[in-house]
């Protein structure tokens, strides 16, 4: 019956079944699993499954959506039983993410912020067209383990580099790592202006997410 | 006799990128392309007029991002008619009846609920307004492009239809999949052209995101799946950032051997998206037939 409940809780969150995924958690806490066991091999593979369907194209951006809301449910009672459990948290860092200044576009950005944040991580969205100050900002009073930056344009995709010089003017930049994406964002841009990370889709900004932020409280 | 009657015998040469173009011309990073249309109306009419020099039958206004909408997020002081207006204004002074102007309408950057905040109707009336506008400002015909769902541009269809007689392009932006070509929201290739034809559409077809090589089999899908006119305007490729800008990778020969291809495929109009410049045209008009 235990490897039910995993695989259960897999298929609530891929189906989005928020209802469901929330009963199983909780039953599943009551049958004695801990909490870091229904995330580590219930809700990370699910995540993983969406992922491959999403590049394959058999899922697109409304399922990927409806999922992430089932699994921030689930999250909302699963993290802060981990942080009971285990001393060294696994993935309560904190992210803060926003589209640089100039730049409107919000979906991409939107959906990235979800998935980090049904990965159970603490996420403050700042909107799309947020000033560099901003982020600095933001990133100090809610000591942010992590700054997501999304550009759409290749105009605003600058602001990225400024943002970087800029933590570094204030020393924040030892304190806090950098992700970059948008479409015209490329690994080997988020190279040349010496971000930490680059996320190619949301899947994967969720994965530098996690090794960008091991061992963190 | 009205270019638009020719579509199905000569087919139609559009113009190429205007935003890309206006960066060239100094266009702060950060604003919004169509706000130019009152702060630098000048340089705006420059673009209009290169592209008719190249050889384009028609051009597109500058008011991709001028929906009510859309404009709302620019958080400017201007309002959006004034801007759409001007875009039009612009345009038509450009083309001096010389070639056919389009209203051109961009999506409202918003999800549509319940994916996102957007309410059916509220959007409706978004392209409804400016719709509107560009109607008593007297454009040619419409193109709602650059959608990446086949959802939001029915309900442009429909507020555009709802507005004025003239005849509407409509183009999807597309992803490349393991499994084919979708948009993000996951609209397949035919389903959406066929959804798209019945509303009355002049042209169907796709833009944007693609460049022009994974362009050709798009074309050829749309192709098989409409038997009205197809429109195509691919990217110069994907950009890549150097220090000096944004480079497109695609170069116009290439381009322009595509674009044969995909006239070849019987797709009647064609032009260029993201990336594409006069030059590029140019060497389209060379090759036309």
């Amino acid at each position: 019956m235990q490897e039910d409940i995993l695989i259960r809780l897999n298929e609530a969150i891929r189906v989005a079944d928020t209802k469901s995924g929330m009963e199983i958690v909780e039953r599943g806490l009551m049958e004695g699993f801990c909490a870091a066991d229904l995330v580590n091999r219930a809700c990370i593979p699910a995540m993983q499954q969406l992922g491959d369907l999403w590049e394959e194209g058999e899922i697109f951006l409304p399922e990927l959506m409806l999922s992430a809301e089932t699994m921030k449910a689930v999250m909302a009672i699963l993290t802060p039983k981990m942080a009971a459990e285990q001393k060294e948290r696994t993935t309560c860092a904190r992210i803060v993410i926003g589209t640089v200044q100039g730049d409107i576009h919000d979906i991409g950005k939107s959906l990235v912020a979800a998935m980090l944040e049904a990965a159970g991580f603490q996420v403050r969205d700042l909107g799309a067209d947020v000033p560099l100050e901003k982020f600095c900002e933001e990133a100090a009073a809610f000591q942010a383990h992590i700054v997501c930056l999304s550009a759409l344009l290749t105009t605003t995709m600058m602001g990225q580099k400024t943002l970087i010089d800029m933590l570094a003017q204030r020393e924040l930049r030892k304190k806090v790592k950098v992700m970059v994406g948008g479409a015209p964002v490329s690994r080997r841009w988020a190279e040349e202006i010496g971000a930490d990370g680059y996320g190619e889709n949301a899947i994967e900004a969720v994965r530098v997410a996690r090794q960008l932020t091991q061992g963190k409280a | 006799m009205n270019l638009l009657d020719r579509i199905p015998d000569q087919g139609l040469l559009l113009d190429g990128a205007l935003g890309t173009e206006l960066q060239r011309k100094r266009l702060p990073a950060g604003t919004g392309p169509d706000l130019w249309n009152l702060e630098n109306p000048q340089a705006v009419k420059e673009v209009h007029a290169s592209y008719i020099e190249a050889g384009s039958d028609a051009i597109s206004a500058n008011t991709f991002g001028s929906n009510p909408l859309r404009f709302a997020a620019h958080k400017s002081n201007e309002s959006w008619e004034t801007v759409t207006r001007q875009g039009i204004v612009l345009a038509k002074e450009a083309a001096s009846n010389r070639v056919l102007v389009a209203g051109d309408i961009g999506p409202s950057g918003l999800l549509l609920a319940p994916m996102g905040p957007a309410m059916p109707e509220e959007v409706e009336r978004s392209f409804a307004a400016q719709a509107r506008v560009m109607d008593e400002e007297g454009v040619d015909f419409f193109i709602a492009e650059t959608f990446f769902s086949l959802q939001e541009i029915l309900l442009a269809a429909r507020a555009i239809r709802s507005m004025s007689e003239r005849p509407v392009f409509l183009s999807l932006t597309f992803e490349k999949k393991r499994r084919g070509y979708f948009t993000i929201m996951g609209d397949s290739i035919a389903d959406a052209m066929k959804a798209m034809a019945e509303t009355g559409a002049t042209a169907v077809g796709a833009n944007c995101s693609l460049g022009s090589t994974e362009m050709v089999e798009v074309a050829r899908e749309i192709r098989q799946a409409v038997s009205i006119p197809v429109i195509i305007q691919p990217n110069a490729g994907l950009p890549t950032m150097t220090p000096g800008g944004a480079v497109y990778p695609e170069d116009v020969e290439t381009f322009a051997a595509n674009i044969l291809r995909i006239r070849q495929l019987g797709v009647e109009i064609v032009g260029g998206c993201c990336g594409t410049r006069p030059e590029t045209i140019a060497a389209i008009r060379a090759q036309w037939k």
